[in-house]
């Protein structure tokens, strides 16, 4: 039912993650903060399970906070995400699962910039862009016709936006309201994107009487 | 049992069994052409048993989730297929796997049926049902126009296949196809399944890949795009959907609706795509 | 389905003349969507000892990451290398330990004996069946078609270049008829003084 997006171009990383929380049919609140920041340049973003979400990404927070108190070097977003990967593991094969799944990503000190896509069983692959939920069906497509890993920031949130766009126009369910996080080496910005509603209807691909009607 | 009637007797072309009526003699002349004993009164053989598709449960049943078993045999579901109206006409686009579980039986299905020189079928979903239900289109496509003296209309075509498949609603048929033509209306886009659905629009995707595509479809989709644009949009669709969808690839076959009716305009294999596209993304 | 069939791999291992080779293809999917074609499921655990472990992504990562950890701090304790014969035991007791809750993968093991330079290649089921053989494994979704092509194309004592010849065709062709695996593949040679590795062009669908 969630949706979250991530895109690594030069030099940042880009997650998005819609701001729906509710309960089977029922929209309880449509402002979720569904982004956790692990260290000042990494972040992750979750979906899943009510419940599991937030304190899996509370749990990994705090141990990130806490190794950063105990050890004077911090972290490669390589090694959080494998961090996060075995977490995931040890958590399927024990009695308590956490049903989340996962993207991290962020700015190594070096300035590489890398997204990792982490599912619920402890699959890590390090990928350009992902994304998970029924979204990815509609936006993978997109990022594979976009996507250039020495792409600027702007493009980036471009082809995030157009992922948004193409989400509500296809996807039945309402996911018209996103948050973005925009990782470059001097941390992390968020945005929030709100997409009008796109009717079919008012598509370019129809003929121009059509679309006059429409208009009328 | 069904007659003829009765799949005629739908909105669309309803007015056929009311024109012979009227004229009698001619009725006559059309009867002896429709056998009594062919499919139009025995339809199928069913197997034992009054209820058709309790006894097939018991063959090829899923469970499903108010615990009964639906009657679902497995054929090949993989599949892209699209098609999309632009200024010249309708574009047609499929790829060209048949699977069966993870194995790949085919790498070169044809994916568009070609019912007649105005009308394109597209295939998706058990490959038997969609050969043989448009082979049948196809001869009722026929008949209504050595009786009519003109083209069926699209939209009559889509509603006879419509009715063709919600008879047999329930019973296991899978069928996911778009009628695609060119008649009086100019050029017509129809999507018809087994669910009985039935409707028009002017961009459909269907099949298991069909997500996919929409994704690159939605976003370059114009109404004044030229020939090559369309032909492109159409290709790169199609291989962008075999690139993330297990079940679909092999070939892109490409076909163009026009007034003058359809042509095949190019069969490219997607791994001669793929490396193209790659090759044009590297030199940008 | 089975489990074993959820992300979709292949890999084959292959004896020839004084040398082996392992081939694996690069998709990582979540059933039919793929998520990745430049997923990694053959680890070179020491030099010249090559494992691949086809299955469920998460076990192969676990897996992986245990083995070498055992291995390292094994190789470190004993200051010496493990023997190809004594690394599957390793991997089949690994698997062991979890016989009734097991990882869901079947490795092949491919590597050159460190003093012998004997080529070495075996399998193992998901709970660590070991089996050695001295002409050719397979493991992954498409099995059937690999043994069919290994069958076909496999011959005694090949020079490291037919070798690499055979493995590749024997991979790309039964890939293409496996809608699971697939998308690139990568192929690793081992001879006596050096490993030479080189990524297939293959098939995108």
């Amino acid at each position: 039912m969630e949706c979250l997006l991530g895109v690594v171009g030069k030099e940042h990383v880009i997650l998005g993650a819609d701001r729906t929380g509710g309960r089977s049919v029922l929209l309880m609140k449509s402002d979720v903060e569904k982004m956790y920041q692990l260290s000042p340049t990494c972040a992750m973003v979750v979906a899943g399970e009510a419940g599991d979400t937030t304190h899996f990404g509370e749990f990994l927070k705090k141990q990130f906070k806490l190794h950063s108190m105990k050890y004077e070097y911090g972290l490669s977003i390589a090694e959080i995400a494998d961090y996060i990967r075995y977490q995931l593991a040890k958590a399927i094969r024990s009695r308590h699962p956490y049903m989340v799944n996962v993207l991290v990503g962020g700015v190594n000190e070096e300035g590489s910039s890398e997204l990792y896509y982490l599912d619920y069983l402890g699959t890590k692959a390090k990928v350009p862009y992902g994304a998970h939920g029924y979204g990815s069906y509609f936006t993978l497509s997109t990022m594979d016709r976009l996507h250039s890993s020495s792409q600027n920031q702007d493009k980036s949130i471009e082809q995030l936006h157009q992922c948004i766009r193409e989400i509500n126009k296809r996807l039945v369910l309402n996911l018209s309201s996103f948050n973005i996080y925009i990782i470059t080496k001097e941390g992390i910005r968020s945005n929030v994107v709100i997409t009008k509603d796109v009717l079919l209807d008012q598509d370019p691909g129809l003929p121009p009487e059509r679309l006059t009607l429409m208009e009328k | 049992m069904c007659s003829v009637s009765q799949f005629y007797s739908t909105r669309g072309i309803h007015d056929i069994d009311d024109k012979y009526k009227s004229r009698p003699d001619e009725l006559e002349a059309i009867l002896p052409i429709i056998p009594t004993s062919s499919l139009y009164t025995q339809p199928f053989q069913v197997p034992p048993g009054h209820d058709p598709a309790t006894y097939l449960t018991q063959l090829a049943a899923i469970p499903s989730e108010n615990g009964d078993n639906v009657p679902e045999i497995k054929f090949d579901h993989g599949t892209t297929t699209l098609a999309f109206k632009y200024k010249n006409g309708v574009i047609v686009a499929v790829d060209s796997r048949a699977t069966a579980g993870a194995w790949i039986a085919s790498q070169t299905v044809k994916k568009v049926i070609e019912i007649n020189p105005y009308l394109l079928g597209t295939m998706a979903g058990g490959a038997a049902d969609c050969s043989y239900w448009e082979r049948r289109l196809a001869r009722e496509c026929r008949l209504y126009q050595l009786r009519n003296k003109e083209r069926i209309s699209v939209a009559a075509a889509s509603k006879v296949l419509s009715n063709f498949l919600y008879y047999y609603k329930g019973m296991g048929l899978s069928v996911g196809t778009m009628i695609c033509g060119w008649d009086t209306k100019g050029p017509g886009l129809y999507y018809v399944d087994t669910d009985g659905t039935r409707m028009t629009h002017h961009v459909f995707s269907v099949g298991s890949g069909s997500v996919y595509a929409y994704g690159v479809l939605d976003a370059g989709l114009k109404w004044d795009l030229t020939d090559e644009q369309a032909y492109d949009l159409g290709r790169r669709s199609i291989y962008h959907a075999t690139y993330r969808d297990a079940y679909s690839g092999g070939v892109v076959n490409l076909y163009h609706m026009k007034e003058t009716g359809w042509i095949k305009i190019s069969q490219d294999n997607v791994m001669d795509l793929h490396y193209k596209y790659a090759d044009e993304k590297i030199a940008q | 389905m089975s489990i074993l069939e959820y992300n979709g791999s292949a890999i084959i291992a292959m004896i020839g003349k004084h040398c082996v080779a392992i081939a694996s293809d690069k998709r990582l999917g979540i059933q039919a969507q793929t998520i990745s074609t430049d997923f990694r499921k053959v680890f070179e655990v020491n030099s010249g000892l090559f494992l691949g472990l086809p299955g469920l992504a998460t076990d192969v990562s676990t897996v992986e990451r245990t083995l070498q950890y055992r291995l390292n701090l094994l190789q470190l304790r004993e200051s010496r290398l493990l023997t190809p014969r004594s690394f599957m035991y390793m991997v089949s007791s690994l698997l062991y330990e979890r016989r009734f809750g097991p990882y869901f993968v079947e490795p092949v093991i491919a590597g050159l004996d460190q003093e012998s330079y004997q080529p070495f290649i075996a399998t193992m089921d998901l709970i660590g069946c070991p089996m050695e053989k001295n002409d050719f494994v397979v493991s992954g979704t498409c099995s059937e078609q690999m043994y069919g092509m290994c069958e076909s194309l496999w011959k005694p004592n090949l020079e490291p270049l037919e070798l690499f010849e055979i493995i590749s065709q024997a991979l790309l062709n039964s890939v293409d008829r496996d809608a699971l695996s697939g998308w690139g593949g990568i192929v690793h040679v081992v001879e006596k003084d050096r490993v030479t590795t080189k990524h297939l062009r293959a098939r995108m669908d």
